[in-house]
């Protein structure tokens, strides 16, 4: 009888874990992302990037199933405050995903040091967000500072092109002036002249009295940053007011990312940018990595749809290390951290530096046809810039 | 500054003068003999532009395209008038609520159907070069967006002025009641005002598609133009909505090109001078 | 009818019992659209001048609370009482301005008026950060003993706001005062020709909207921790037109319904579906067309049987 016991009570003991850990609840992956609105096709890039790699590892981590709880933060700031607490507070999300807008990404860094859950930023390029002052263990960037991009391009342009001066145009909001504003320093630190800056107001449908204004300047080329429907009314533009033969655009990433070139045709031929992730990148994990999204999207993959496939990696890494186990939070943190250095992004090998933004390669490109779609070619290589190295002229602290 | 420059400037003003024209003449019929404010107006531009945009990818036919397109949102128009509107008190603040919600569900819809990212309509080939202004290129389009506001605007004076239908609208809008004892239809007159006001919405989401793309958003942005237009033209009024779309139209090119950094305010600014000054808009009645 | 609205206060009070530290935010955020719709059922429902620019004060308010309480001193009084006050002035200067026109031309004027302020907002970066706005707005610590930070305290002190606001709004619609305002409404030359000073009334009226809406503006900066441009833009002041006219633009309550019913779509549907803005015109379309004076005056008619 006592033996029969003894048996019995050590086969429980024995499947005991194994119960435990079949039923272990899903880790929740919280997305806070545009789905309406103008920044909507951002947001939905994100997703699809996280779902293909989700669907690649089988949807579980750690032994652990992974879930996706969706949330539309309509790129508004108030609303995102909101939906954040729903996925924090209600729905207990383990680890958060998020914003595409850096106006939501500074009105919730608050609310996330407080909380302390994981967040993982693919695409909010705000050079606040991980600065000393603003930075938090909770927070884990992926992408590249407005600052990253564009500071390192001044010094290209000065050294790898005969673009001494040069016209500055762009968005006239806060992310538009952060980026030529670095881009300024870092030509001007190169030895370039800054001609003059042109701005003009979010969602202008008519860039008609600007290029004019540019089109009667004596300078070598134009600098641009304009995003999304902007981006694409200027470029065509650009071309239709007879610039683009005699003032060569240039300009930075979100000009000509992958969202937008399909929309420009022929007017986007030719145009010197810069990014952190072109689908053109020639290595094995990005062929593969396009090549699986093409399959299931048609189209080729862009920056956000890498950004969100890299931030599944990282958290589908951590849970690997730390075997499902979301206990402890520190070891969470650290967890993702460490992740970083062993996983292989699409875009190239990147590490975190101290305040948990990411030092990566920054890719110089020019549009050109291959086949039958206008790609970002890669021209050159920017290795390894960290966000430190592009303070000293803002950051005096 | 050489007279090329402001040569260039005033035919820029004039070509987006012509787009609001198209939407703000719509508005202002559909205002001026219904008393509806008509807020899924920026919607008709939407709509008529994706239509086009699928079936000239479709086709190749850009011809057909903006028959499909203007056709589709008429078809929209009419049924919000016939089986929406008119179960909606005459009152603006349901009608307000009413043309709110369906601004809002075309434009799920259209996110749905067509995706969110940003597009462009192709133009037609004959019409994609430039042409040249002293020491400056104005594009071809944007001549024939010009071309295609005049056109209308004489088209639609005429019919105002010298035909009978526009006497019974006249008329209708002067006083509906009498007007009907009199024997004009107005029920009638009312669906084919309000199919007409759609359907230039839709030629301007045409037109204007290939020079402002067409997007998520661009619904509301167009709507917000357009009544700025209709506001300082005086509503009911056609005169006013085309002097209103050139005041708009040039006050923006021109405030944006001398004086850049108040560009947000170049088109609000004088709006509310406008109205401090005549509270009914130029041209506006009552 | 005091019974029943203390009941209700009664019933809301002990609701942080029930609810879920998210569904407690959620219902704060509620009570802070409804006094900011209610706000605009003064100026809209009761004296009949549509805004379209009602954000303009809410904005004002919730800025001057911020900055105060960021850049200069952060005390909940005094950062309170110069928003409101703030509010009030910015009322008061734009309905000089304003009031000259009326129904369609109004509605735009008050936009016009609105759009220059987010302009300002969005442009002039050193002072207000521009369109990134400013964050790091600390919960009010009203002087008391206790903190207001945490969940159900701050929810108490909006609930007291919310609880004055309609109990004040409430006296100022049975008062003489706002019957006159009805009257106006109704036929502004009948009233003229009785002796009234109408445009007093209605800029008196105008004035009492932007002071409440000033209120909801300094609420909402302490909920979110920021303030933004996003305040003073046309979304704002089109969701509480869109409130007042879904509860019932004349009606007491009606406004702070619709503002429940809109913040509830608005969170709770895109769990369920992306197609969350369909669903929401669907239902405007809906009670546009089963309830045109909205759902409170819907209500109404069906309990006094009247067609």
């Amino acid at each position: 009888m006592s033996r029969s016991l003894s048996l019995l009570l050590c086969a429980v003991a024995a499947l005991a874990p194994a119960a435990a850990l079949a039923q272990a609840p899903a880790v929740k992956v919280g997305l806070l992302l545009p789905y309406t609105g103008v920044l909507s096709v951002q947001g939905t890039d994100v997703t699809n990037g996280i779902e293909l790699f989700l669907k690649k590892v089988g949807g579980r981590a750690g032994g652990r199933e992974v879930q996706l709880l969706k949330e539309d933060d309509e790129a508004k700031p108030d609303v995102g405050i909101t939906k954040l607490k729903k996925l924090v507070e209600r729905d207990r999300a383990d680890f958060l995903v998020g914003p595409v807008s850096s106006v939501v990404a500074l009105a919730i860094r608050n609310y996330v040091h407080e909380q302390g859950t994981p967040l993982v930023v693919p695409v909010a390029f705000t050079r606040v967000l991980t600065s000393p002052q603003q930075a938090s263990p909770s927070i884990f960037r992926l992408a590249e500072t407005t600052d990253q991009s564009n500071y390192p391009m001044g010094a290209w342009m000065v050294k790898n092109t005969k673009y001494r001066k040069v016209i500055i145009m762009a968005t006239d909001f806060v992310a538009g002036r952060h980026a030529v504003e670095a881009f300024m320093a870092g030509f001007k630190a190169a030895g370039g002249e800054i001609v003059k800056e042109i701005y003009a107001p979010l969602n202008t449908p008519d860039f008609a009295p600007y290029l004019a204004q540019a089109g009667s300047l004596s300078a070598d080329a134009v600098y641009a940053w304009f995003a999304g429907a902007d981006a694409i009314r200027f470029v065509k533009q650009y071309k239709e007011y007879g610039l683009a033969g005699r003032l060569p655009l240039t300009g930075h990433g979100v000009l000509t990312d992958d969202t937008v070139l399909p929309a420009m045709g022929d007017a986007a031929l030719g145009i010197v940018t810069m990014h952190g992730y072109s689908a053109a990148v020639d290595n094995p994990e990005n062929r593969a990595f396009v090549r699986d999204y093409e399959a299931a999207h048609k189209i080729w993959p862009s920056r956000y749809s890498e950004g969100g496939w890299a931030s599944a990696m990282l958290i589908v890494e951590a849970l690997e290390t730390l075997k499902g186990d979301l206990s402890d939070r520190v070891r969470v943190r650290e967890a993702l951290r460490g992740a970083l250095a062993r996983i292989k992004l699409p875009r190239g090998a990147v590490q975190f530096d101290a305040y948990r933004q990411v030092i990566a390669p920054i890719l110089v490109t020019r549009t050109e046809k291959q086949g039958p779609r206008i790609v970002n070619a890669v021209i050159d290589r920017i290795p390894s810039v960290s966000q430190e190295a592009t303070w000293g002229w803002w950051n005096k602290s | 500054m050489e007279v090329s420059f402001y040569l260039i400037q005033i035919l820029n003003g004039v070509s987006f003068a012509m787009l609001l024209f198209l939407l703000a003449a719509g508005l202002s019929l559909i205002y001026g003999l219904m008393r509806i404010l008509n807020l899924a107006h920026g919607s008709y531009y939407l709509l008529g532009a994706y239509v086009a945009l699928s079936v000239a990818r479709g086709t190749g036919s850009l011809l057909l395209a903006a028959v499909a397109g203007t056709a589709v949102v008429t078809a929209v128009g009419i049924f919000m008038e016939r089986v929406l509107l008119r179960r909606v008190p005459r009152a603006e603040l349901p009608q307000a609520l009413l043309t709110f919600g369906m601004l809002l569900i075309i434009g799920d819809l259209a996110l749905w159907i067509w995706g969110g990212t940003p597009q462009t309509l192709p133009r037609p080939e004959a019409l994609s070069g430039a042409v040249r202004v002293g020491s400056f290129f104005f594009p071809a389009y944007r001549l024939f967006v010009i071309g295609v506001g005049a056109t209308v605007g004489v088209a639609l004076w005429l019919l105002q002025e010298h035909t009978r239908f526009g006497a019974m609208i006249r008329a209708a809008i002067d006083d509906a009641e009498i007007a009907r004892t009199t024997g004009v239809n107005v029920s009638l007159l009312s669906t084919v005002v309000f199919a007409l006001g759609a359907a230039l919405a839709a030629l301007g989401g045409i037109i204007g598609g290939p020079m402002l793309g067409v997007y998520p958003g661009a619904d509301f942005e167009i709507l917000l133009l357009a009544f700025v237009v209709v506001i300082i033209g005086g509503l009911g009024s056609l005169k006013g909505a085309f002097v209103g779309a050139l005041l708009v139209g040039l006050l923006d090119t021109f405030g944006k090109a001398r004086f850049p950094e108040l560009a947000l305010f170049t088109i609000f600014a004088p709006m509310a001078i406008i109205l401090a000054v005549r509270p009914t808009g130029l041209f506006g009645g009552r | 009818m005091i019974a029943r609205a203390g009941g209700a206060v009664a019933a809301l009070a002990l609701l942080p019992l029930a609810l879920s530290s998210y569904q407690l935010d959620l219902l704060t955020k509620m009570l802070i659209f409804a006094i900011f719709a209610m706000s605009l059922n003064l100026s809209l429902g009761y004296a009949g001048l549509p805004s379209l620019g009602h954000a303009a004060y809410f904005g004002v308010g919730a800025y001057t609370v911020g900055l105060l309480a960021v850049r200069v001193w952060d005390n909940f009084w005094v950062d309170m009482a110069l928003g409101l006050a703030a509010a009030m002035v910015a009322a008061a200067l734009f309905g000089l301005l304003a009031l000259r026109a009326e129904g369609s031309y109004l509605l735009m004027i008050t936009l016009a008026l609105a759009q220059v302020l987010w302009g300002v907002a969005f442009g002039w970066r050193w002072l207000t950060g521009g369109d990134d706005g400013l964050p790091g707005v600390p919960r009010p610590a009203a002087g008391l003993p206790l903190s207001l930070a945490a969940g159900p305290r701050f929810y108490y002190l909006v609930l007291v706001c919310f609880a004055g606001s309609v109990a004040v709004l409430g006296l100022i619609a049975r008062s003489p005062f706002g019957h006159a305002l009805v009257g106006i409404r109704e036929s502004a030359r009948r009233m003229e020709v009785l002796g009234y000073n109408t445009w007093l009334y209605k800029y008196v009226a105008f004035v009492l909207a932007g002071l409440f809406a000033g209120l909801a503006g300094n609420l909402f900066v302490y909920y979110n921790g920021f303030v933004s441009p996003a305040y003073l833009s046309i979304v704002f002041s089109a969701s509480a037109l869109i409130m007042v006219i879904l509860g019932g633009a004349g009606t007491l309550l009606g406004p702070a319904l619709g503002s429940a019913v809109i913040v509830y779509l608005e969170n709770a549907v895109s769990a369920y579906t992306p197609r969350w803005l369909l669903v929401l015109g669907v239902v405007y379309v809906a009670v546009t067309l089963f309830a045109p004076e909205g759902i409170v005056g819907f209500a109404r008619r069906r309990k006094t049987g009247s067609a």
